[in-house]
């Protein structure tokens, strides 16, 4: 039968609502939801082609021998991992989690965690740390006089853009800086101004534009000290700063678990011997080589990816779609969903895979 | 400047076509700014096809087919025609004059007809001159 | 059926028409004739299913809903003018094997009616209950407007109608206020901008066409518009499910009136939004925004080929721009314009807030002074697609 749901959609952490259709057990479309707050009805081509995941996943646990999975059952893949937790310290247990995961989850983990004693748990945050100033609201973007915009706003969360949109027909300035030669927000910007590198080069040249009515939106950092100067920024101009992650739940990680840049992860790595990696591709900022060989890896995803090749197990878990709880978005607003999706599968979502673990 | 302006002609290969090869032919001289591309049948354009012309940076484009009534696939030029009278309503909605884009029927032997077409079109394309892209 | 029958029965197109049903009556858009005659076609086994509007969290989340059952008749109840939503593109998309009935605004029947000549909706799998629509608001506009305009808790509103001009709602104590759409839209609020332009208000390219304009207390006022239409209402009335009577003059009168108002009202945006709208400049600095998501095209209900020819090599864009506005919005046009129905989708779904619909409405506007065409009525495609010897 049709089914039409709704949903927050889990392609960047602006955090927009999506209705999502299904028939006869499958994810067939989405649908505009227009009730929601934040993008009434109004999804980017990412959040739309969201669904798409529930294509080509993991659907069984899984073994992976010699770069190849092999089906495998839970009871057996269970054994092996708890065999392997058995062998080791505490402290050569490491866990890399994500922002895909929700709250719920990512609490359920932190419990795991505490309770075998390992310390290293934590998540790659694309080069923003753990930080404790309060972020502006959507709210704020609308009545701001200037906007500094760093990174491609437009194109890569265009649900954001459109309050700087609106914004901006109220009069706002946008400011662009960015690395790149040009983008669709820095042809749409008052100003833009490119940077080589790193931010820092160029912080002097906004330094004066900015005031209390302003309000700094970036989606890109090169590493955590040009997050550190845009805080500074921020805070002596009395600007408002509004941080944007590229998962659905960064936010909800940021504020429970450590953000790791490429170093640290690396570094934890190098010191474990058993990895278990939730809902994340550390393809995404690992090279092989960084990974490969070093612990024995559990991968709890159903993407089907390069990384899932050079695990040592996988627990498929369960897509967002077939699961409920709350995603935090940037601005930190707690949003809770049910499921969305009504497949027919009986895998074991991640609270319980680590409940059976614990 | 007016010698910089690029003019695609799309032409139907039974008619307008062959009036370009008669006008070659009998050596009259045309704007040498006119690129020809050679088409089946003007039924075959579609709107999209012009657009994509000023979107790689035609100054002006042409259209010719068969006088109608002598379409060699019949109607292939009633119906080029019913989306000529649209694609100058929405080019002039991005901006395009619509006198930068024209459309003739002109047959096999009317090589006259081509070339003084051309030299209007050329004309009127060289007043408005290069398109600000 | 003789000649002669046919002709009587027609001769009733306009009827009052009730639910004998009492349990729905109550819950009902006026009268519930609407809900007893879906429930007539589910338990008669007429339709497959009936896909109808099902309000989520409160009076401002529409969701469509797709009901197999008589006895889930009873749980949508109600009208929704805040529930800018479309239906024609899920039956196509989804339920295009299916016998169904549909509830729907003269937009869904004109993405129907347009689906059914395109051969994505089979017209004789399809009954369509048409609802007179004098325009739909936005969600969150609808509740800014109402704390901003009427001064309450937009979450103490219960339900809302828009009638003799006005925008009423009606809030959980009982309490009714109404204001008048025209001081609402000059403020920048009241209907969506695609709603103030619209022309068709009695859907007469449904199978019926329901509504309270004109009508009693307790009675919908029902216009039969097809062969179709006739045999449903013929046959509701037969099993027991709705009662009708004829509408006095003064009624016909009354509806006409208020049909006519509202068609001038749309008349008039049409010249001040589509003649009198965005210049070249203003246009170019939308398409400036435009981020190529395809959200347009994927909401459009008409659009719908397998194979696009926006995603063909040759038109590629470079992704750190927006897309030649020809080249894309421009193609769109030349593929959509003329079957435009003005639903007014594409504006909902933008992410960047370009008026969409301003400019498909225009062209297709354009395009009916030179055809003739009406999108979303008659039998015919545009002329566009004719094989036929003739200018148009």
């Amino acid at each position: 039968m049709l089914d039409i749901k709704h949903t927050i959609c889990p392609s960047c952490s602006v955090g927009c609502g999506l209705n999502i259709v299904s028939k006869d057990g499958a994810v067939v479309g989405t649908y505009p939801y227009k009730r929601h707050p934040i993008n009434e009805g109004k999804n980017c081509l990412n959040g739309r082609n969201s669904i798409l995941q529930f294509d080509n996943q993991i659907e069984n646990p899984s073994i992976v021998k010699n770069g190849e999975l092999e089906e495998s059952d839970y009871e057996t893949v269970f054994k092996l991992i708890k065999d392997q937790l058995a062998s080791i310290d505490a402290s050569e247990l490491a866990i890399i989690c994500s922002g895909n995961s929700t709250n719920e989850e990512l609490d359920r983990i932190k419990e795991f965690a505490d309770g075998f004693g390992c310390e290293k748990i934590g998540f790659y945050g694309y080069n923003f740390p753990n930080f404790a100033v309060d972020v502006a609201s959507y709210d704020d973007i609308a009545g701001a006089k200037t906007i500094l915009a760093i990174g491609d706003i437009y194109r890569e969360n265009p649900l954001l853009a459109r309050r700087i949109v609106l914004s901006k027909e109220n009069g706002a300035c946008l400011i662009n800086l960015d690395d790149v030669e040009k983008s669709i927000t820095s042809l749409n910007a008052d100003e833009f101004i490119q940077f080589d590198g790193h931010l820092g080069d160029k912080i002097d040249a906004v330094k004066g534009k900015l005031d209390e009515n302003s309000i700094i939106i970036a989606n890109k950092v090169c590493c955590k000290d040009d997050f550190a100067l845009l805080e500074s920024l921020a805070g002596e101009n009395g600007a408002k700063l509004l941080p944007v992650f590229n998962a659905p739940n960064m936010k909800g990680a940021m504020n429970k678990l450590d953000s790791w840049d490429v170093e640290e992860v690396k570094n934890i790595i190098g010191d474990s011997k058993v990895l278990i990696v939730v809902k994340d591709n550390p393809f995404e900022y690992l090279s092989k080589d960084d990974i490969k060989g070093k612990a024995f890896i559990v991968n709890i995803s159903n993407e089907d990816n390069a990384f899932a090749k050079i695990s040592d197990v996988i627990l498929p878990g369960k897509s967002w779609g077939e699961k409920a709880g709350t995603f935090t978005n940037c601005e930190g607003l707690e949003q809770s969903f049910d499921i969305s999706a009504e497949i027919e599968n009986d895998n074991l979502g991640e609270v319980e895979i680590l409940d059976e673990l614990a | 400047m007016a010698e910089d302006v690029k003019i695609v002609g799309f032409c139907c290969n039974w008619c307008c076509y062959g009036g370009a090869d008669t006008a070659g032919t009998a050596r009259m001289q045309y704007p040498p700014n006119v690129r020809i591309i050679r088409v089946m049948c003007s039924g075959r354009i579609n709107p999209s096809m012009v657009f994509k012309a000023f979107k790689e940076g035609a100054d002006g484009v042409f259209v010719g087919g068969c006088h109608i009534g002598d379409c060699h696939y019949d109607a292939g030029n009633y119906k080029w025609n019913r989306r000529a009278l649209m694609t100058k309503d929405i080019i002039e909605e991005f901006g395009i004059d619509k006198e930068r884009f024209r459309f003739e029927w002109i047959s096999a032997s009317e090589g006259e007809k081509f070339q003084r077409t051309m030299k209007e079109f050329h004309n009127t394309i060289s007043q408005l001159g290069p398109r600000n892209k | 059926m003789s000649l002669l029958d046919i002709g009587d029965k027609m001769s009733e197109k306009f009827i009052l028409a009730k639910s004998k049903a009492n349990e729905i009556t109550d819950s009902g858009a006026c009268g519930g004739a609407v809900s007893s005659i879906f429930q007539y076609l589910l338990a008669n086994e007429i339709v497959d299913g009936v896909l109808t509007l099902n309000k989520g969290v409160d009076v401002y989340d529409g969701v469509p809903r797709l009901l197999t059952s008589a006895e889930e008749v009873i749980e949508t109840c109600g009208s929704l003018h805040c529930a800018p939503t479309m239906v024609s593109d899920l039956i196509s998309d989804f339920l295009a094997d299916e016998k169904i009935a549909v509830a729907v605004k003269p937009c869904d029947a004109k993405a129907i009616n347009e689906l059914v000549k395109r051969h994505r909706i089979d017209g004789d799998k399809i009954i369509t209950v048409g609802l007179n629509c004098g325009g739909t608001v936005r969600p969150e506009v609808a509740q800014e407007m109402i704390e901003k305009f009427y001064n309450v808790d937009s979450s103490k509103v219960v339900k809302e109608e828009i009638d003799k001009g006005k925008f009423i709602i009606e809030l959980d104590d009982g309490e009714e206020i109404g204001i008048k759409i025209d001081d609402l839209e000059e403020e920048g609020y009241g209907r969506r901008d695609n709603c103030q332009r619209c022309e068709l208000k009695v859907p007469r390219n449904a199978d019926i066409a329901c509504g309270n304009w004109g009508s009693e207390p307790g009675w919908t006022f029902v216009e039969i518009n097809s062969e179709k239409g006739q045999e449903i209402i013929d046959g509701a009335i037969a099993e027991g499910f709705i009662e009708t009577k004829a509408p006095s003059q003064k009624a016909m009168e009354m509806r006409d009136k208020v049909e006519n108002i509202m068609i001038k009202m749309g008349n008039k945006n049409v010249g001040k939004q589509l003649d009198d709208g965005l210049s070249f400049e203003e246009w170019e600095a939308q398409w400036n925004k435009c981020i190529k998501c395809f959200a347009c095209r994927d909401v459009c209900p008409i659009c719908w080929c397998h194979e696009c020819e926006l995603e063909k090599p040759y038109f590629k864009d470079d992704p750190q721009s927006p897309p030649d506005p020809l080249g894309f919005h421009g193609v769109r046009l030349s593929h959509m314009s003329p079957s435009c129905i003005n639903c007014g989708q594409c504006d909902d779904v933008c992410p960047m807030e370009i008026p969409v619909s301003k400019i498909f409405h225009k062209l297709q506007k354009k395009y009916e002074v030179h055809t003739g065409y009406v999108a979303g009525i008659g039998d015919e495609k545009p002329p566009l697609y004719s094989p036929m010897k003739e200018d148009f």
